[in-house]
């Protein structure tokens, strides 16, 4: 792997309280802000500098009471929520990091005496949340130099979820896909027409 | 007064949504009061032929003249289908086919429809109207016209030139007058007249959509700009806008009629009239906030301007509203060429644009032209360089495609047709009518012949490929390139070239 390069990433997250707000702690976090506040309901925007390849998002301060229950009904619950992602102020393609990022539940007691008594499966690693309702860990780790590989991470992603046809449509090919016509196009072009 | 009229579309076309000729046509069916059935035989034909067939096929459209090659497989497998399709047009007893012509690229299968309908005996019973921009189409095989070489042989018996909303309401009433079977066209001053286009016998599902069904929607007609190369004033001369709450209502009403979200729009330019583009986009985010479920999204084509024109503010609009994919019409990255071609704005927009757009996620789509008559080996260079030096935003996806195209060539009617003069433009070849807008060269700079446009190209495309940018299948224009060489190497250049670059 080569030496690492210094490059910002930008988090939006979106929090909501129970009681309490939940605690939020990030690698290398620089500067946090509040972009919008509804009383309930917060916008945070992080900025980091990671030192290495991997940002990790530690989310606590949660327990049972944290979900508001009035009359059977879930009141307020106590939530945060992955809504942006950006590399150098370049927005990311969320649900790809959300495939590639992992986050660690850490169940409380009472969720996990509803699934036992249900016989519900709890999965203690999760990709694809966006949403956190546990506390847990969230990390992402990627590799250097970012941006090649971030395009081959997006590329495999597509070949998983797009037919051929809309690829080289829609989403695009590379013209090594036509190695043989380019080939005796270029033969011809070597000839003196 | 026509009872019936049969709605038709053609290939070549893309598969991803409804022609919205097809729409705009039943819409005025409905209002006239018309029964209508609409026939889309490029969706069919997909439907309705092996991928590998259909691929032959519709490359092949492309080619320099398709006429020329009625004895192949390919080609007989798509009259054998044509005529399976026009049974079925028939069976529903039509007294008006109505044929959209949506391009040059399509005039060949018109013209094989048409041929196909005049030999049923069902003939007299019905009309043939043809109408779309590809009418004009000057195909290698005939003297004129499309669709004067089929009025002149009595194969079809009207056609309308221009905007059809006028005139095919007219001709359904059983009326001619301007706009059908001349070229003097009515233009159409007020775009928010008519009803919208109506779905209810289209179903956007029925296509090949990416993520989920969409739909053609128009905002506007015509173009702000006058690029040198770009022919959309011949058909359009006059630069129309609908009204941004209109548009905006118009998409409101496709997500409660048809259940659809996702929209393209057909303009030249979505951001012609700023004004209307910003009233759009705001009023999207507005009934979004009013209708839940209501989640559109956009893709266009654009322009880019400066960051005064185009604030941050309007691109934090752009992607609250749902704009989520541009086509831009960067032709090269060199700013004399731009310039040259009037496109009126630098390298330093583009930067702009570029970083706005990588922060609020809108992709692009990069249109390109190689080989513009006033481009030297330097500005290739350029384009190399640019490439280079703007990798990641291919690596990551704020540029999703670069597309570059045919290479330059001079269209009819453009600016640059009529600057040939100016330009010292010569043919290149003194029989290359095959490849007419190809065939040139500039005595002004006659370094850059048609072999160096397609080396350029080449150099381009491996440079870029080998960066990461992404293109959509290009094997067409490859087909289309080495058919060009091979067919050169018999023919007597018409002016003397210097060596070339190779």
């Amino acid at each position: 792997m080569q030496g690492y390069a210094p490059m910002q990433i930008k988090l939006l997250l979106e929090i909501s309280r129970g009681h309490n707000w939940p605690t939020i702690l990030i690698s290398d976090c620089d500067i946090s802000e509040i972009i919008s506040d509804t009383g309930d309901v917060r916008e945070i925007l992080v900025r980091c500098c990671p030192t290495k390849n991997e940002i990790k998002l530690v989310r606590s301060n949660k327990d049972g009471s944290e979900t508001v229950v009035v009359n059977g009904q879930i009141l307020r619950d106590q939530t945060v929520t992955l809504k942006k992602i950006w590399v150098d102020d370049i927005l990311l393609d969320l649900d790809l990091v959300l495939e590639m990022a992992v986050f660690r539940n850490e169940f409380t007691d009472d969720y996990i005496n509803y699934c036992a008594e249900r016989s519900v499966e709890m999965a203690s690693v999760e990709s694809h949340w966006h949403t956190w309702y546990f506390n847990g860990i969230w990390q992402w780790t990627f590799d250097e130099p970012f941006w090649p590989w971030y395009a081959r991470q997006k590329r495999d992603y597509q070949n998983k979820h797009l037919s051929k046809e809309h690829i080289e449509l829609y989403v695009g090919t590379s013209a090594k896909n036509h190695q043989d016509l380019m080939h005796t196009l270029r033969e011809l072009l070597q000839n003196d027409v | 007064m026509y009872k019936k009229a049969a709605l038709i579309c053609l290939p070549k076309q893309d598969l991803h949504r409804p022609p919205g000729a097809l729409a705009i046509l039943a819409s005025a069916c409905k209002e006239q009061k018309i029964d209508y059935e609409v026939f889309d035989f490029n969706l069919w034909l997909h439907n309705n032929t092996a991928e590998h067939q259909w691929n032959e096929i519709n490359d092949n459209w492309e080619s320099v003249d398709p006429f020329k090659q009625k004895n192949t497989l390919w080609y007989k497998l798509f009259l054998e289908k044509l005529s399976l399709f026009v049974d079925q047009i028939l069976a529903t007893a039509p007294d008006l086919i109505s044929i959209s012509v949506f391009s040059d690229l399509s005039a060949c299968p018109c013209m094989e429809m048409v041929t196909m309908l005049n030999q049923r005996v069902q003939r007299e019973s019905f009309k043939i109207v043809i109408g779309g921009t590809g009418i004009r189409a000057k195909l290698p095989s005939f003297a004129s016209d499309l669709c004067l070489e089929l009025l002149t042989t009595k194969s079809i018996d009207y056609f309308i030139f221009g905007e059809g909303e006028i005139a095919y309401r007219r001709l359904l009433q059983g009326q001619t007058g301007q706009g059908i079977n001349d070229y003097d066209a009515e233009q159409i001053d007020d775009l928010n007249q008519f009803p919208f286009p109506n779905y209810e016998k289209i179903d956007p599902k029925n296509y090949k959509f990416i993520v989920q069904p969409e739909i053609v929607v128009t905002g506007s007609r015509g173009c702000v700009r006058k690029c040198t190369y770009c022919d959309v004033a011949r058909y359009w001369p006059k630069y129309r806008y609908r009204t941004g709450q209109k548009i905006a209502e118009e998409m409101l009403h496709y997500w409660q009629t048809v259940n659809v979200n996702h929209f393209e729009f057909s303009d030249s330019l979505i951001n012609g009239s700023l004004k209307q583009f910003m009233e759009m986009n705001q009023t999207l985010v507005e009934l979004k906030q009013q209708y839940l479920g209501f989640d559109p999204q956009y893709k266009g084509q654009f322009i880019c301007r400066d960051n005064k024109s185009m604030k941050e503010r309007d691109y934090i609009n752009m992607a609250e509203a749902g704009c989520k994919y541009l086509y831009v019409g960067v032709e090269s990255f060199s700013n004399q060429i731009r310039w040259d071609m009037d496109k009126k704005f630098n390298n330093e927009d583009l930067d702009w644009h570029l970083k706005m757009c990588g922060k609020y996620g809108i992709k692009n789509s990069f249109l390109m032209l190689v080989g513009y008559p006033t481009e030297h080996l330097d500005d290739h260079k350029k384009n190399i360089q640019w490439l280079h030096e703007n990798q990641h935003y291919a690596q990551s996806g704020v540029i999703s495609l670069i597309v570059f195209g045919y290479t330059a060539g001079i269209l009819e009617d453009t600016p640059l047709f009529h600057m040939q003069d100016q330009l010292g433009i010569v043919s290149e070849y003194a029989d290359g009518n095959e490849f007419w807008a190809n065939n040139w060269v500039s005595v002004n700079n006659p370094q850059l012949t048609l072999k160096e446009r397609i080396r350029r190209w080449v150099e381009l495309t491996d440079v870029a490929t080998s960066l990461g940018y992404l293109m959509p299948r290009n094997e067409h224009y490859i087909k289309r390139f080495i058919n060009i060489l091979k067919t050169v190497k018999h023919k007597k250049r018409s002016f003397p070239i210097q060596a070339s670059h190779v």
